[in-house]
Formats: C-alpha cells, sequence, structure tokens
C-alpha cells in the first residue's frame, strides 16, 4: 500500500568487497534521497549486481557501512514470479500483511488495473509475454509497503519496443506510488529515461567515477537534445 | 456419426499388429502350444480366473501390498528428501550411501525379507519399500537442491519461514519433479511385487505367474501378464492427470 509518510533513504559509506582475493567494490560511497530514483551504469563484471547484493542483505560490506531505512523489494534480472501460481497470487505474495482477504483482493485488484493486467487474474507466469511476466514483477514489488524498490536489470530480456514501452510505464506507476529506488543497468539509453540521478561506476574494484544529474520532465523522448547529451557525458565517463 | 482421434487410433493400431503377429505365431506353431499359449488359449483363461474370483483376489492382494510399501515409502522418502535437499552437509554425508543401497536389487534382499518377516504381505511390502525409496528419496534431495536460488531469495524478502517456506515455495517448485519420480517409483514396485510375491506369499499376480508356471498353464500365466500391464498403465494414467493441472503443467513445458 502507498504509504505517504514514508522516509526511506538509503546511505551506504565507504563500502569495500570482494570474492577471495579480488577486489569488487573499494570504498563506495553513496547517498539515496527519499523518491529518487538513482540508476547505476558500469562495465561489464564491475560489480553492478555485488552492490545490489550488498543493498538486500544477501552479501555483507567488508568494510564500511550500509544503512537502508526502509522495507526493500527486488525486481530480479530473470523472471522471478513463482511459475505455479497465477498472476493473481503471485501479487498477492506482496499483499501478505493483510490480515483481511477482502482487503488483499481490493488492492491486488487496484494493482491489476495499475499495471494494465485486468483479465490475465488467473493467468500463470508461462502464459504471459515478456513485458507481461515484467508488469506482474512491477505490481508484486509496487503492491507492498515496500519503501525502496532494488531492480537488477529488469528489462533486459524485453525486446526493444517492449524495453521503450515498460520504461514509461514504470515511470507511470512511480508517479502513481512513489519510491526511492536503485536500478542497475548496462543501456545508458534506458539509464537517462528513468533515473533523476545516474551513477556511473569504473572498472573493478568499483568506484563512482562520475554522478549526472537528469534534469529533464517526463515523459522524456530518447531524441531530447538534454539526454542525448547525458548520454554521451556517461560514454565519455566509461571511455567510450 | 463420432470420429475417433488418431492418437486414440494408433495404440489400437499397434495392439491389433500385436495381436496378429501372436496368432501367426501361434497357427505356424512357431513354438509349441505349451511353450506359447494361443490368444484363444489365453482368452479362456481370463474367463476361467475371473469366474472362480482368483485373479479379482490376486490383484487385491497385489494391489494392496503396491500401495502400502509405496506410500510408506513416499512418506518416509519426500520429507526426508526435502529436509537433506536444503542441506548441503547432510547431503554430501548421505548421498554416497543412498546412492550404493539404490544400486542394490530388490531382490537381493528376498533372503532377508524372508527371514525377518516371514511370508505375506509383510516382505512384499518391505521390498516395494527398499525398491522405491532410495530412487524417491535421492531424486526429491535432487530437485531441492536445483530449486533456482531466485525463489528463495523472493521467499526471504517476502518473509515466508519454516513449514510455510516448505509447504508454498519448496514442495510447489519440486512437484513437477517429484510427480515424474513417483510415476518412475510406481512403474519399479509393480516390476519388485511380482518377483517378491514369486518366493514370498501365497496369493497376488506374482504368486498366479508363479503357480501357472509350476502347473504348466502358461495361459494363465499370459492372463496374470496382462493384467499386471493393464493395472499398471491404469494408474499410471492417473498420475498423468496430475501433470495436467495448470499450477503443476509449467514444470512440463508449454
Amino acid at each position: 500500500m502507498g504509504n505517504n509518510n514514508w522516509v526511506s533513504h538509503i546511505s551506504i559509506e565507504n563500502v569495500s568487497f570482494g570474492y577471495h582475493n579480488q577486489k569488487v567494490i573499494e570504498n563506495l560511497n553513496l547517498k539515496v534521497n527519499k523518491g529518487e530514483i538513482v540508476v547505476i551504469i558500469g562495465p561489464s563484471g564491475c560489480g553492478k549486481t555485488s552492490l545490489l547484493n550488498l543493498l538486500n542483505g544477501y552479501l555483507l560490506p567488508q568494510s564500511g557501512a550500509v544503512q537502508m531505512n526502509g522495507l526493500i523489494r527486488t525486481v530480479h534480472q530473470h523472471g522471478s514470479l513463482f511459475p505455479w501460481l497465477t498472476v493473481n497470487e503471485n501479487i498477492g505474495i506482496g499483499l501478505r500483511h493483510l490480515k483481511s482477504q477482502r482487503t488483499q483482493q481490493k488492492a491486488i485488484q487496484d494493482m491489476l488495473e495499475l499495471i494494465n493486467m485486468e483479465g490475465f487474474e488467473d493467468h500463470y507466469p508461462h502464459q504471459l509475454s515478456g513485458g507481461m511476466k515484467q508488469r506482474v514483477e512491477l505490481g508484486r514489488v509496487l503492491a507492498g509497503d515496500a519503501d525502496i524498490i532494488l531492480m537488477d536489470e529488469p528489462f533486459s530480456s524485453l525486446d526493444y519496443q517492449a524495453r521503450l514501452k515498460m520504461r514509461r510505464e514504470l515511470i507511470g506507476l512511480l508517479a502513481k506510488r512513489p519510491k526511492t529506488v536503485i536500478m542497475v543497468t548496462h543501456d545508458i539509453e534506458e539509464a537517462v529515461q528513468i533515473a533523476d540521478r545516474i551513477l556511473v561506476l569504473t572498472k573493478r574494484p568499483s568506484m563512482v567515477c562520475a554522478e549526472l544529474d537528469v534534469n529533464v520532465a517526463h515523459p522524456r523522448h530518447i531524441s531530447d537534445p538534454d539526454l542525448i547529451k547525458i548520454a554521451d557525458n556517461v560514454l565519455h565517463e566509461l571511455g567510450l | 456419426m463420432k470420429k475417433f482421434s488418431v492418437p486414440l487410433l494408433l495404440p489400437l493400431f499397434t495392439i491389433s499388429v500385436i495381436l496378429i503377429i501372436w496368432q501367426c505365431i501361434s497357427y505356424f506353431e512357431v513354438f509349441p502350444d505349451y511353450a506359447f499359449p494361443t490368444l484363444n488359449l489365453v482368452l479362456l483363461s481370463f474367463a476361467e480366473e475371473l469366474s472362480s474370483l482368483r485373479l479379482v483376489n490376486d490383484t487385491i492382494a497385489s494391489l494392496w501390498r503396491v500401495i502400502i510399501g509405496f506410500l510408506l515409502s513416499a512418506t518416509v522418502a519426500i520429507p526426508l528428501g526435502l529436509y537433506f535437499g536444503h542441506r548441503k552437509a547432510l547431503r554430501q554425508a548421505f548421498i554416497p550411501t543412498l546412492n550404493f543401497f539404490r544400486f542394490l536389487s530388490p531382490l537381493a534382499w528376498i533372503p532377508f525379507a524372508i527371514l525377518w518377516f516371514h511370508i505375506g504381505d509383510k516382505p512384499a511390502v518391505f521390498l516395494i519399500f527398499l525398491a522405491t525409496f532410495f530412487p524417491l528419496c535421492l531424486s526429491v534431495i535432487s530437485s531441492v537442491a536445483t530449486i533456482p536460488d531466485i525463489y528463495f531469495r523472493v521467499a526471504k524478502e517476502y518473509h515466508y519461514k519454516g513449514s510455510e517456506l516448505l509447504l508454498k515455495i519448496t514442495l510447489p517448485a519440486i512437484l513437477p519433479q517429484l510427480i515424474s519420480a513417483l510415476r518412475i517409483c510406481y512403474g519399479i514396485s509393480w516390476i519388485v511385487i511380482v518377483a517378491a510375491e514369486m518366493v514370498g506369499c501365497q496369493d497376488g499376480l506374482g504368486y498366479g505367474i508363479w503357480d501357472a508356471r509350476n502347473a504348466l498353464r502358461l495361459d494363465t500365466a499370459v492372463c496374470y501378464m496382462i493384467t499386471i500391464g493393464i493395472l499398471g498403465m491404469t494408474i499410471d494414467r492417473v498420475f498423468l492427470q496430475f501433470t495436467k493441472a495448470k499450477n503443476i503443467k509449467w514444470g512440463y513445458g508449454k
């Protein structure tokens, strides 16, 4: 459920992390304000997913501190819907905290309407297209009382047209249900279309090499000169 | 007029061909009568066994042993497999032992079964238990161990714990593989019951075949063999229906 008094923010201070003797992230600092959409971009294998795993607690930093003020939900790179549950039931997982069946059903119905999946409530994930599955994933995290949403390349498995559509839908959904979002992607176009702020990471060991604010109003068109300029800056920071 | 579908006609065609070959072998006397009963003799034997109720009683006795042995095995193997599947150390400790026993033919246990349980239902049930427990347990362990980690991550985020995690995440995630394993193990049960009843029982389909052999009535033996095949196929169709359930179908492709 949407919570108007949410106070979430994220703070990462001097975080370092590595596997065995290989440093993946070194002295990373990041503060995310409530309601902000931060997109992290970096070279392949730089540790973007490791960073998300540090944020949602699957990994522990070797040094430094991660502070997450609020309930976290994750949208995974490869679909994480339960294949044995219907669309209705998958979204219902996000509403397990609601005691009343009637309230839960009402919230599911609202979410189905919001994600444009009315009429598909009894379908199973294998009966849906890639874009529909991602909409249900988003519905599941947005339906709950999460304050922070972590997204690990959520649209990478979709075709180009579906990706364009999903970006628009995500912005629309977040306008109706505001959350703090950290998204990891390798798609610069996606980053400039969605982000309030883009963080560019270096190669391993990862550090933030640039922070770029995207002060362009939504809906953002990829041909917007300001967005093209920011995308050029990202490419420059990546050494491309 | 109602049309027959191809999936129904094809097996009927195959069965017809087998019956024709059978009749040809009998007609041309490739084997002597006592070693290769004719179709007519087998049908007569069916009528005889059914009218004396012997076939019915033997079928009930075998079904009872298979069901009890198989249920006992599933009741122990599935929870144990679920528990071991979640724990790497236990898997490492027990999988070699489970594999060792899986490769031992259940027939090797027949002398022990008779010495420990004498004759009757118990040795047969014990042999079915042994024959199905190890493959079923190993299959469940392997299914649990290969559940995509992503499901457990989501479950953790949404606070699934303990029995709820087991019943709402782990069990449904392995259900397609579990049903396949149950089908295979059920097939093993039918193979074993025949052998077990040949030596440790005074009734049942396996005993019926053994008794017919001793009386040189291969027509009766064939009638019992056909009964075993039909029963096996019928119960397998029941398992097959489970795979068509909407919340399980995902595991068998579209």
